[in-house]
């Protein structure tokens, strides 16, 4: 009888452990890290986010984002913003699939939410700042190791309608 | 706060008159099956406080016997008990007497306190009764009485709610379904009337009995849904110190996306008691520390435990004990996931969130036997809550007093008769920033009379009036009437059945909780009625073969005005008198033992049919299927066991919250298994013995709560010395 048992119950283990329980949501989106450099003084920040441009060169961010065109992380409206004076700092943001041509760190330097905005950081795989690298965004994927250097005494390109 | 003094003082007066001739019982008890000496045995002198444990060598000493012809009661978890009558005690002399004590068909003999407020065995009780033993407990390593609960057939944890056979759903640490008790006393806070499981000093717990279903006609308010009563150990003749020493390591998360660069989280903890016997004088102490850095972002604890107990025999008939128990705790506060791509990190705006309490209680209970057929003991209670939070908007604080005293007696007027009654008095007094300043104060008397109507049935009928007024909301009175049967028809074979009516007051924290908690709006409610409920079980319980015992119950209850909280129409968050519920059911449990008991089967199923009568759906965090399984063999030195425990989906949670928590919505079953080896030293002489658990061995990723993912498997190393 106790052998009974001990079967019935090695099977309910068994079966019981094939199963993981459950796992992270599907995630579309692109991931990586941002490194960070010679941090201006506090009073001449105001905010960073990334943002994922479909076009380059784009036009201004809010341009860009009401119409669809680029991806803002956190939202411009949240109040919560990428965290300021460390050293470096992992982020995902969701995406919408397709290509995006435009990978940056904007920085918003004045009191406009419009249009007081510039790249301090950019997504490039190549030295030739002018033109940054694409990623492609795939459903229900994570396009990985997408790494921005932030250095504020040397800011690239600025690509962005209007220019500061 | 003069109770405790008073009773102490009384005690001291009583105890002048209490001189009498007395003499010695000593003697040995070994196992009939194999003749080794039994270690632990409890003897009592019946009659007579009078009682002893036996030591290593299974020997027994019981000092000052009152002169006179005696009957001795052996208990003894796993055996049956044995009675040795006309045992003579002469002024001065030591008289000898040796027993052999048999194997029980395992639990059958099992003695419980909780069901009728006194000894019983578990075969004379009407009511459904599970019962965890300190071994159980210490083979798990769990380090409060809420992880020891998760074992128990009928039982569900959701978070640290207690939901006994459906009672109870997820009450967000205000009010309980459930009555906690520590030694017979209440153990619920006085402003969140929540369940105090963090300051019971778990090392110190000789078992943990558990009533399924309403025991209001004895205990009163909370107890509709059933009663935990935690035993403490009572203080051996021999000195006796325990140094407990565990640490562990939490698995990493099982997917990338879940590392949150936390690093190797460990727990570890560390704890030291002694008891022993100065004359009259028994004396316990327990210290314990405990550090957990959690296995998600901002989730670590940091806790200290103090329990200090006295007992004084002030004569053969009367004794005095006193508890004082402290606890201070500091720890983080995970309220829900950022979403399940980040399950085990917190919203950005609720990093750095924490509580810090600090609890106190102390309590004071004499007991006198007046005679054969009477006795009766006092107690006095004072339990001091004290918290303070960092959560989201400024700091919320609240110290909250619960006062307590009872009489109770024990009345055996004939042979046919078993009568318990008593009045109780409390008093409650908060001061709180949630709730503000608030009192409340209730008045109960009860009776309760169990009757030997035929050798082979035993009725039991009672009931108690409660008279509950808390601050501004109406006063209440409420009678819970009470009716139990048991019929042994033949030699292992129980059939009982039960039924009884229950209430519970609102806590004050359901009635008066007025905050904002992460953006979500907690309003009050003075308009807030008593819960009331009826609950009617039969159940059977059959040995089979002395290696088994199978045990199946059928239950129903009916609630009205059941308190859950919830979103009124505003949009803020309320504690309402929303639901009729209706909750029906069925137990089955089979304990088995082979080989001596060397190898251990245990199997419990539930099955809940929760429904919400009003709503016509199901009621919210209550799991329709409970199954529960567990093995232990013993080999020479050396032990090993598996526990698995199954919960099925949840079909109701917080729809509005889940709205609000980022993927809250998203739970399944729940499949865990734990295994445990142990190794018992004390074979060869050293007394220490080690054990390694490991915990959610299959790492299976599960939520009992919205947004909250359960602890991936881990690693425990325990350590125990015995000196």
């Amino acid at each position: 009888m106790s052998r009974k048992y001990l079967l019935a119950f090695v099977l309910l283990i068994s079966v019981s452990s094939c199963d993981e329980g459950m796992k992270p949501a599907p995630f579309t989106g692109f991931s990586g890290v941002i490194r960070y450099k010679n941090w201006p003084p506090a009073d001449s920040l105001r905010d960073l986010r990334i943002v994922a441009f479909r076009n380059f060169p784009p036009g201004s961010i809010f341009e860009e984002v009401l119409n669809g065109r680029a991806v803002v992380y956190p939202g411009l409206l949240d109040t919560f913003a990428l965290p300021l004076f460390v050293d470096s700092m992992k982020y995902e943001v969701t995406a919408p699939t397709g290509q995006f041509r435009y990978i940056a760190v904007a920085q918003q330097f004045g009191p406009s939410l419009f249009t007081d905005w510039r790249a301090v950081g950019q997504y490039d795989l190549d030295t030739n700042l002018t033109v940054p690298s694409p990623i492609e965004i795939f459903a229900d994927r994570q396009t990985k190791g997408v790494d921005i250097n932030v250095d504020f005494h040397k800011l690239p390109p600025q690509p962005f309608s209007p220019q500061p | 706060m003069k109770l405790i003094p008073t009773i102490i003082v009384l005690a001291f007066f009583a105890a002048g008159n209490a001189v009498a001739q007395t003499g010695v019982i000593k003697g040995r008890v070994v196992s009939k099956t194999d003749s080794e000496a039994l270690v632990g045995v409890n003897i009592t002198v019946q009659g007579t406080l009078r009682g002893a444990a036996s030591g290593a060598t299974g020997e027994f000493t019981i000092l000052k016997v009152p002169v006179g012809t005696h009957t001795l009661v052996f208990s003894l978890v796993g055996f049956n008990r044995e009675t040795r009558s006309g045992i003579l005690v002469k002024e001065g002399d030591t008289t000898t007497t040796s027993v052999e004590l048999t194997l029980a068909p395992l639990q059958t003999e099992q003695v419980v306190v909780t069901a009728s407020k006194r000894e019983q065995s578990l075969q004379e009780v009407p009511v459904s009764i599970s019962v965890m033993d300190a071994k159980d407990i210490s083979y798990r390593n769990s380090t409060t009485v809420d992880d020891a609960l998760r074992y128990v057939p009928g039982v569900n944890m959701t978070e640290y709610s207690v939901n006994i056979r459906g009672s109870s759903g997820y009450s967000r640490g205000a009010g309980s379904r459930v009555l906690m008790l520590v030694d017979g006393i209440p153990f619920l806070t006085g402003d969140t009337g929540e369940l105090n499981f963090e300051s019971i000093p778990v090392g110190e717990v000789e078992r943990i009995e558990v009533v399924k279903g309403a025991s209001s006609a004895l205990y009163g308010s909370s107890a509709l849904g059933g009663v935990i009563n935690v035993i403490t150990k009572s203080i051996g003749d021999e000195p006796q110190t325990r140094l407990r020493l565990y640490g562990g390591i939490y698995s990493a998360p099982s997917f990338e996306e879940w590392d949150w660069g936390g690093g190797d989280r460990f727990s570890d903890g560390q704890s030291l008691s002694h008891s022993r016997k100065f004359d009259k004088l028994g004396m316990s102490l327990f210290v314990s520390r405990l550090a957990d850095d959690g296995y998600r972002q901002n989730d670590f604890k940091r806790r200290y435990n103090g329990f200090l107990k006295l007992h004084y025999e002030l004569s053969a008939q009367e004794a005095i004990s006193t508890t004082f128990n402290y606890m201070h705790q500091r720890r983080a506060s995970f309220l829900y996931w950022k979403d399940l791509r980040h399950a085990l990190i917190p919203p950005d705006g609720q990093q750095g969130d924490g509580v810090k309490s600090t609890r106190f209680f102390a309590s004071s209970q004499y007991t006198n036997i007046l005679s054969d057929v009477l006795s009766y003991n006092v107690k006095g209670i004072w339990f001091r809550n004290d918290w303070e939070d960092t959560i989201d908007e400024g700091a919320n604080q609240s110290t909250s007093d619960v006062l307590r005293a009872e009489i109770q007696a024990l009345w055996t007027p004939d042979k046919l008769n078993i009568v318990t009654f008593g009045i109780e008095g409390s008093y409650d007094n908060v001061r709180s920033s949630l709730f503000s300043k608030r009192s409340g104060a209730g008045f109960a008397a009860y009776v309760q009379d169990e009757l030997q109507l035929f050798d082979d049935m035993k009725l039991t009928a009672g009931a108690r009036f409660d008279s509950q007024d808390l601050d501004s909301l109406n006063s209440v009175s409420q009678v819970n009437p009470k009716l139990g049967v048991v019929v042994t028809p033949v030699q292992g074979t129980t059939v009982r059945g039960s039924i009884g009516f229950g209430f519970r007051a609102p806590a004050v924290a359901e009635a008066f909780t007025s905050t904002r908690i992460s953006g979500l709006i907690i309003v009050p409610n003075p308009a807030l009625k008593p819960e009331k409920s009826f609950s009617a079980e039969i159940g059977a319980s059959q040995v089979l073969g002395d290696i088994a015992l199978a045990d199946v119950a059928l239950f129903h209850s009916e609630f009205r005005d059941l308190i859950e909280s919830g979103f009124v129409a505003s949009g803020q968050g309320q504690f309402n008198n929303v639901t009729k519920a209706r909750i029906q059911g069925a137990e089955v449990s089979i304990k088995s033992g082979f080989f001596k008991r060397n190898l251990l089967f245990d199997l419990g199923y539930t099955y809940v049919y929760p429904r919400d009568v009003t709503k016509n759906d199901i009621l919210k965090y209550r799991p329709r299927h409970l199954a529960y399984a567990s093995v232990l063999a013993r080999f020479g030195f050396v032990s090993a066991g598996v526990d698995y425990r199954f919960i099925s989906r949840l079909d109701r949670i917080d729809d509005e919250l889940a709205q609000i928590v980022s993927n809250g919505a998203e739970r399944g079953k729940t499949f865990v298994t734990d295994f445990r080896v142990s190794a018992d030293l004390s074979h060869f002489g050293y007394p220490l013995s080690a054990t390694l658990n490991i915990n959610n061995a299959f790492q299976y990723n599960y939520v009992e709560l919205i947004g909250n993912m359960m602890p991936p498997r881990s690693f425990v190393m325990v350590i125990e010395a015995r000196l």
